[in-house]
């Protein structure tokens, strides 16, 4: 059998950017939800194309790639995003100290800094659950996150919150400071 | 506990307790671990007590989930091989056994990468124009044996120059903003060369 490179070669583009534009609207579709921004999305978006490039596919494979092959290449895609950006800040990494606040800041970030230190004397499962909701997931990412309920969840969110508030008024932060 | 004391706190943790790393950064693969299911309860406690108080490990921790989700976290749940799919996988097995075991007429590349059509010059993929960062990356030609890749800057100072049989490179340090160009020279077994075109590129800020 002879092939003819040109039409194989157009074939296989045709095949591969087909896999790369279905997931890279799929991404898009997510990434809102997820909070990931547009760069990022391009960088694996790109990451997945080289690598299904690099697998030396051909028309007619491609198009019978199974979802596990695409699953695993585009985390991989993604854990190399991520390698690549952590190395990079490496190098830019700086630790000075902090700008100071203007004044009419400070009581809030004193305030901040005391429900910071608070939310260390929480159980662990009731800390790692009210940092997940207030750093803004909701009950059913949370659950799937831990693998627990969403009962479970909410209750631990409910007891946490309310050991927060406790242990807040314990180092005299009240309801004024919080509200 | 009212929506408004809710806010309040969320605001208050926001402004200092997401910028305070409990523990050391996990590995990207730690995270894909705990992001995919793979670990025990401690694990993946102490993972995300760390990622919900450190901004770099959330936003890894999120681009995970959101490449899980959108390539089939979902649909590879409810993925059962048809028929058709696994003839094709049948297929595909027959195919790579009869080209391992067939002797090709044509010398064998040792380079990896696909290989693009013959049209004479070494076609690059990436990058071209404004790009965000990443590797250099060419279509193989059959009988290449190495690649020769040049990285030059805006005033014309040499700054990558190197010879590799892979068709992917990663750049070196790039200054975003920045112009620069490259290119790629395609050697064979007898030595003789084959270019791509020059392609000029600058790393998006």
């Amino acid at each position: 059998v002879t092939h003819d490179p040109v039409t194989d070669e157009g074939r296989l583009s045709v095949a591969l950017e087909r896999v790369v534009t279905r997931f890279a609207d799929l991404l898009r579709s997510v990434a809102r939800r997820y909070r990931v921004g547009d760069g990022d999305m391009a960088e694996v978006v790109q990451e997945v194309r080289v690598r299904l490039w690099r697998a030396r596919p051909s028309a007619e494979t491609i198009e019978g790639l199974g979802v596990s092959y695409i699953y695993r290449t585009a985390v991989s895609a993604a854990l190399t995003v991520i390698q690549r950006r952590r190395d990079g800040e490496s190098l830019v990494e700086t630790a000075g100290p902090r700008a100071g606040q203007p004044d009419g800041v400070l009581g809030r970030r004193e305030v901040a800094e005391q429900v910071a230190v608070a939310m260390g004397a929480l159980a662990e499962r009731r800390r790692v659950v009210v940092r997940m909701h207030l750093s803004g997931y909701d009950r059913a990412e949370i659950a799937r996150a831990l693998g627990w309920s969403e009962a479970t969840v909410r209750n631990l969110i409910y007891r946490g919150l309310a050991d927060l508030r406790s242990e807040l008024a314990r180092r005299g932060v009240g309801p004024e400071e919080l509200s | 506990m009212t929506d408004e004391a809710d806010t309040r706190l969320r605001a208050l943790y926001g402004a200092v307790a997401a910028d305070q790393p409990a523990g050391g950064h996990p590995s990207p693969e730690e995270l894909a671990a705990v992001v995919e299911g793979r670990v025990g309860d401690a694990v993946r406690l102490r993972v995300l007590d760390h990622v919900m108080t450190c901004g770099s490990c959330r936003r890894d921790y999120d681009l995970l989930r959101a490449t899980q989700t959108a390539a089939g976290g979902r649909a590879q749940r409810r993925w059962r091989p048809s028929m058709a799919t696994l003839a094709v996988a049948a297929a595909l097995v027959v195919a790579l056994i009869m080209r391992r075991a067939a002797p090709t007429a044509e010398p064998r590349d040792v380079v990896r990468g696909p290989v693009a059509a013959d049209t004479g010059v070494v076609q690059l993929v990436r990058p071209r124009g404004r790009v965000a960062a990443g590797p250099l990356v060419w279509h193989a030609v059959h009988g290449a044996v190495q690649y020769r890749v040049e990285v030059d800057d805006d005033s014309g100072a040499v700054v990558l120059h190197t010879t590799v049989r892979d068709t992917t490179i990663l750049a070196p340090a790039l200054v975003a903003g920045r112009a620069y160009q490259w290119w790629v020279v395609a050697v064979g077994a007898d030595g003789a060369g084959l270019s791509s075109s020059v392609a000029p590129f600058t790393i998006a800020r």
